[in-house]
């Protein structure tokens, strides 16, 4: 497996290769994206009010989905500088750099979702417990990432001190898992990831899992698209250095 | 204020800046597109 792995990261490390590839995925990555997006909110439409929480059970199914994406963009940019520090794929870089802006939007819209169902279910937008501070501090660093990247001209060194950073941020994604397990927070325990039996009824858990589906859908599809554009940019930069000597 | 404002403002919130964030990825990713093809037409001429 591990081999397999191997074998295609070495094949798709030649940029050229990977275009040809992006370009082969591009349309039925965003089809499926829009299909699986169209269902889960159809589903999304039919769900039944919660007994407690009324309609604004309906907030949950882009407001999760768009909480695991924020994790997961991160754990992507991670693996992806990891990748690139410690075995020099050429690739690294560019899915780090390309998932960045994508992570952070969907940690927006997680934060703004959050308060957005803490207002009516809560009592208020905003309350700095551990959970919601940990998501914040977590926007935070995908702008700092971000930041870091425009902050250095030259690219090989913007890349390496980007892909520190991003590997030290890491360390807040346990914290923001974790963190209502740890302590004591307004934000409720995690009720999806119990696989053996998880706390939501069927009416919600699937629509829920299909809503995340979708939304992973268009975080791969976003991504490639700018990896092709991160490509399109390094090949335009070393044409016009060529052209200057 | 009722449920509907809060769930119509997060599907808004949530739709809108992905929305732009697709809208603004291609028309980057057009952009480079264009100027590499540029480029490369200059260097012929």
């Amino acid at each position: 497996m591990l081999q397999a792995l191997e074998n295609i990261s070495a094949i798709y490390a030649n940029p050229t290769r990977f275009m040809a590839l992006a370009q082969k995925l591009h349309a039925p990555l965003w089809g499926l994206a829009a299909l699986t997006m169209a269902y889960g909110l159809y589903r999304v439409a039919y769900v039944p009010d919660d007994y407690q929480q009324g309609a604004t059970v309906k907030i949950m199914f882009v407001h999760v989905p768009a909480a695991w994406m924020a994790l997961f963009g991160y754990s992507f940019i991670f693996f992806a500088s990891l990748t690139a520090l410690v075995f020099r794929h050429p690739l690294g870089h560019v899915a780090a750099r390309s998932a960045a802006p994508v992570g952070a939007v969907f940690t927006l819209i997680a934060l703004v979702t959050g308060a957005l169902w803490g207002q009516p279910m809560w009592g208020t937008w905003w309350v700095w417990d551990a959970r919601l501070t940990s998501v914040l501090v977590l926007f935070f660093v995908y702008l700092g990432y971000m930041a870091l990247w425009q902050a250095i001209d030259e690219p090989t060194r913007a890349a390496r001190a980007a892909a520190i950073l991003a590997i030290v941020g890491f360390i807040n994604v346990p914290i923001v898992k974790f963190s209502v397990d740890w302590w004591n927070t307004l934000h409720q325990p995690a009720s999806v990831s119990r696989l053996a039996r998880p706390a939501l009824h069927a009416d919600f858990l699937y629509p829920l899992l299909i809503m995340g589906g979708a939304f992973l859908l268009l975080f791969a599809a976003v991504t490639l698209m700018r990896m092709q554009m991160e490509i399109t940019r390094q090949k335009l930069r070393v044409k016009q250095q060529l052209g200057q000597h | 204020m009722s449920y509907g404002f809060y769930i119509t403002a997060s599907y808004v919130t949530c739709f809108g800046p992905l929305l732009a964030l697709i809208l603004v990825s291609y028309r980057q990713w057009a952009k480079a597109k264009a100027d590499l093809a540029a480029l490369e037409t200059a260097r012929h001429d």
